[in-house]
């Protein structure tokens, strides 16, 4: 009796196992890509064409992303009217709120999947 | 005259002779008897005989008793021809208190088994099926705690920043089905503990109880045991036997 009950416990003990929470202490840290640090688009020049329009030159800032990064177009967020999709780096055509100081969020678009990139927020000021 | 007289009649004298002793060996036959159980004491009148054995008698009646351990006695009357082979077969029922006897010794068996391995037994069942889950529960930590890795990895390195978002989700919910899984498996081991304790202890009470058991007896007396002095027929010997049936 008494080895037939130690025999059945030892096959527990043999056989069971507690199992480790190995995600315990795990927690995600932020992209890289997320905040970047150096934005992926610098506006170089903006010029006001009239009250209510904005031209802008860009430079793609590629050594701030992956080489593997496809994006196709630049988007670029503005304050009147739809958003503007473009492949243009310079005079890019903006509307704009005349007298007022406007918001341009931009920023790398995949047109096939319908992805936005981190923005980067271009302020201008336009004048009567 | 007297010469044909005398011939005549030791003529009639031979025939005499040779048909009355053609007459007595006519008068003979042979019996054998199988009875249902093989270890049967048979007796052929107040002869005693072996199963199958084939024995010369005298024509008649005979009554053939069988008694074996276990079977009721049995007595049949059977009839001899001249010049023939009477194989005979006896039923031999069981006796009502040896039936008795037999349901007795099962329950007392079924009970002494019940109470020495019944309660591991059902543990065992029991731990197979907690064992089962925990099995599944397993498996199914492992791929969540794959899949929350990758969506871990996918989460900090992705560009795009819906991708960062969605595989944020996916690995906040993988984790949380992952530490379920862990718990169903902590669980599980936890029962089986407590299972297995608590089995153990109630083992050793029903295995002390099952030693109090009483296994039945069964005691008969044997019904065809006698001494007996008389001449051995079987052997076709003239010596006399004394011998005892058990």
């Amino acid at each position: 009796m008494t080895k037939y009950i130690l025999g059945m416990c030892w096959l527990f003990v043999l056989f069971s196992c507690k199992k480790e929470n190995e995600l315990n202490d795990v927690f995600l840290s932020n992209s890289p890509y997320e905040n970047p640090s150096n934005p992926y688009i610098t506006v170089v020049k903006g010029e006001q064409i009239n009250c209510n329009i904005v031209a802008i030159n860009i430079r793609i800032n590629e050594e701030n992303f992956p080489d593997t990064l496809n994006y196709t177009h630049v988007y670029i967020e503005t304050p009147i009217g739809g958003p503007v999709i473009t492949k243009k780096k310079r005079d890019i055509f903006l509307n704009a709120r005349c007298d007022f100081n406007n918001e341009f969020v931009l920023s790398l678009y995949n047109k096939d999947l319908q992805l936005n990139s981190a923005e980067v927020v271009y302020f201008f000021k336009t004048n009567p | 005259m007297s010469i044909r007289l005398f011939v005549f009649n030791v003529l009639f004298l031979i025939g005499g002779i040779s048909y009355s002793q053609e007459m007595a060996d006519s008068s003979k036959g042979k019996m054998r008897v199988y009875t249902q159980s093989s270890a049967a004491v048979i007796y052929v009148g107040e002869l005693k005989v072996k199963y199958g054995e084939i024995i010369e008698l005298d024509t008649g009646q005979y009554v053939i008793t069988a008694w074996a351990p276990k079977r009721k006695k049995v007595r049949e009357l059977v009839r001899v021809g001249n010049k023939y082979t009477k194989t005979v077969r006896i039923k031999m029922p069981l006796t009502k208190e040896y039936k008795h006897y037999r349901n007795k010794k099962a329950l007392y068996e079924v009970k002494k088994t019940t109470l020495r391995y019944g309660p591991m037994t059902a543990f065992i069942f029991y731990a197979a099926n907690e064992m089962s889950v925990i099995s599944k529960s397993n498996e199914n930590a492992d791929q969540f705690l794959t899949l929350a890795n990758e969506q871990k990895s996918k989460a900090e390195n992705s560009f795009w920043p819906s991708d960062i978002e969605a595989n944020r989700k996916g690995f906040a919910i993988s984790k949380l089905s992952y530490e379920n899984e862990i718990e169903k498996v902590n669980d599980g081991w936890q029962k089986i503990y407590a299972g297995l304790a608590a089995t153990i202890v109630v083992n050793y009470f029903t295995w002390r109880l099952s030693k109090k058991l009483k296994r039945p007896n069964y005691d008969e007396k044997p019904q065809l045991t006698k001494l007996f002095i008389g001449p051995d027929m079987q052997s076709r010997t003239t010596q006399l036997t004394i011998g005892f049936n058990f």
